[in-house]
């Protein structure tokens, strides 16, 4: 809880260690995807973005998977913590979702030609981002601020159960169709350089998700206190 | 006859009655279907082969977004009448309930289908009259029904009413309007494999149809 | 073997990888301060009005 800003609460201590862990981290990232891993032979330069582009969904899927444990978790036993943590969770989500989606596009351009295929994983991801986006507009849609949380938490579960079921059937919907020719890069006969450094962007990219979403749930616990001070007005 | 199925019934019966005395629901989505048909056809301009690739997309979308408005209504029918208060007072089940509302939109909608289906096969000639594909729309609206029985619960607390019922709806039962739009397809032209879009189309209502069934109780109730 | 010339593609991903995560750490350091701003000025009203008080009282 915070009392005031001039208290050098040990929350305030891991917040800012995380914050500077992230950005030293994001610039080490840097330097191994343009200086440490070699070119990739057919896909040349453009190939780059693959680094960034794999730890951001990781970050989405797994951001949605704990908005999925939150939402069953806030389902059984109502608490604005829960509430909290999941929505920042659902809104870090949406945000690295956008970066993979961008980045994608940006990298399918040179390599398939276009900027978007209408691809199992593409489509997958873009349902994914407009569910969830769906999520976080919810509770601004109801008057009992605990209904929002309630039903926001609805679809948290419906959301997550049904990634899998959309992605199976985009796939086999798109059997009927040509592949699109798809660079197979997460083979296992990747060099050890660029598996280190996806490793490597997977744990800082975990690192800033974790410090962006105390960022975000102290927003809320703020707004929280301030209501609380209101309420009791004088 | 059980208990719960008698009450089923009895909330199914509350809404045939409410909807043969006002008739604002029943209507509107039939006149909806048709005139979609109608309009898709314009702002396509479908002649020719093309009728058979592009027919079962528009019968689909035709349903589900008759669907979408028809199932907004019964929600938000029963919040502006106070009608929701006395179900939920009423002593029983949330199960029970939700089976109710379901069937009773369930119902709203095989109607509906009734009317469209016919127009589409005489205006876009598909013979889409034939089990194979009555089978499929059967599974398909019981999936856009399944969802869309909970989420037009919660759009009817909304402010924004049923407009908010697309937006839970559409990218949630993407798999169902896929696996509809394919296995009607097969159906159609059985010169195209695919994987067995009917047995598809029935887990992803099971999955559903558990998910609203476990989840309606926290969307009717407080 | 022209392998560098997706150069312009590479710069474009980073750049806006970049500009969404600042971005956003913007927009929520801001809401930060705009809510903490808002409950510092909350709280110090309300203990200068029990000061006031306690004064009152004790005078």
């Amino acid at each position: 809880m915070l009392r005031s800003k001039h208290a050098s609460s040990p929350r305030r201590w891991v917040d800012d260690l995380l914050g500077v862990g992230a950005l030293v981290g994001m610039v080490g990232a840097l330097w191994l995807i343009f200086v440490y891993t070699p070119l990739e032979l057919v896909q040349g330069a453009v190939q780059k973005v693959f680094y960034i582009h794999l730890a951001s969904i990781w970050n989405a899927y797994a951001s949605f998977l704990l908005v999925f444990v939150a939402s069953i978790l806030y389902l059984r036993r109502p608490s604005a913590a829960t509430d909290r943590f999941a929505r920042a969770w659902a809104e870090i989500g949406v945000v690295f979702t956008t970066i993979t989606l961008i980045s994608g596009a940006i990298w399918g351009k040179p390599i398939w030609g276009t900027y978007w295929s209408w691809d199992a994983r593409l489509t997958t991801t873009l349902l994914l981002w407009l569910i969830y986006v769906v999520y976080l507009m919810l509770p601004s849609f109801m008057d009992d601020p605990e209904r929002g949380r309630r039903y926001a938490a609805v679809v948290g579960v419906i959301g997550f159960v049904d990634v899998p079921i959309v992605h199976m059937s985009v796939r086999w919907w798109r059997t009927l169709h040509p592949d699109p020719i798809v660079a197979n890069l997460e083979g296992p006969d990747l060099p050890a350089s660029m598996w280190y450094t996806v490793l490597y962007c997977i744990v800082v990219f975990t690192v800033l998700a974790v410090y962006l979403v105390r960022q975000r749930m102290q927003i809320d616990e703020l707004r929280a206190t301030l209501a609380r001070l209101r309420s009791t007005a004088v | 006859m059980m208990p719960a199925a008698r009450q089923v019934l009895t909330v199914v019966r509350k809404d045939l009655l409410v909807e043969t005395r006002a008739r604002d629901l029943l209507n509107v989505m039939l006149t909806f279907a048709v005139l979609s048909l109608v309009i898709f056809n314009l702002a396509l301009d479908l002649r020719g082969p093309v009728v058979r690739e592009v027919g079962p997309g528009l019968l689909w979308l035709t349903i589900a977004f008759a669907a979408i408005l028809g199932m907004g209504r019964t929600f938000v029918r029963e919040h502006e009448r106070g009608t929701l208060t006395g179900l939920l007072i009423a002593p029983m089940d949330r199960g029970v309930l939700f089976v109710g509302k379901l069937l009773a939109n369930l119902i709203f909608l095989f109607v509906m289908e009734a009317v469209t289906l016919p127009m589409f096969a005489v205006l876009f000639g598909l013979p889409v009259l034939q089990p194979a594909v009555l089978l499929i729309t059967a599974l398909g609206t019981l999936g856009f029904a399944t969802l869309g029985t909970l989420f037009s619960a919660m759009a009817a607390q909304s402010r924004a009413r049923e407009a908010l019922l697309p937006l839970l709806l559409l990218p949630t039962t993407v798999p169902v309007l896929i696996g509809s739009v394919q296995a009607t397809s097969h159906v159609l032209d059985d010169t195209v494999g695919g994987p067995p879009w009917i047995g598809l189309l029935l887990a992803f209502n099971v999955i559903f149809l558990t998910l609203a069934f476990l989840l309606f109780e926290h969307v009717v109730d407080g | 073997m022209d392998t560098l010339q997706n150069l312009d593609y590479l710069f474009a991903a980073y750049a806006i990888l970049w500009v969404i995560i600042f971005g956003y750490f913007f927009y929520l350091t801001r809401q930060i301060g705009d809510v903490r701003r808002e409950v510092d000025a909350l709280q110090r009203e309300r203990a200068e009005t029990t000061v006031a008080r306690n004064d009152e009282t004790t005078s």
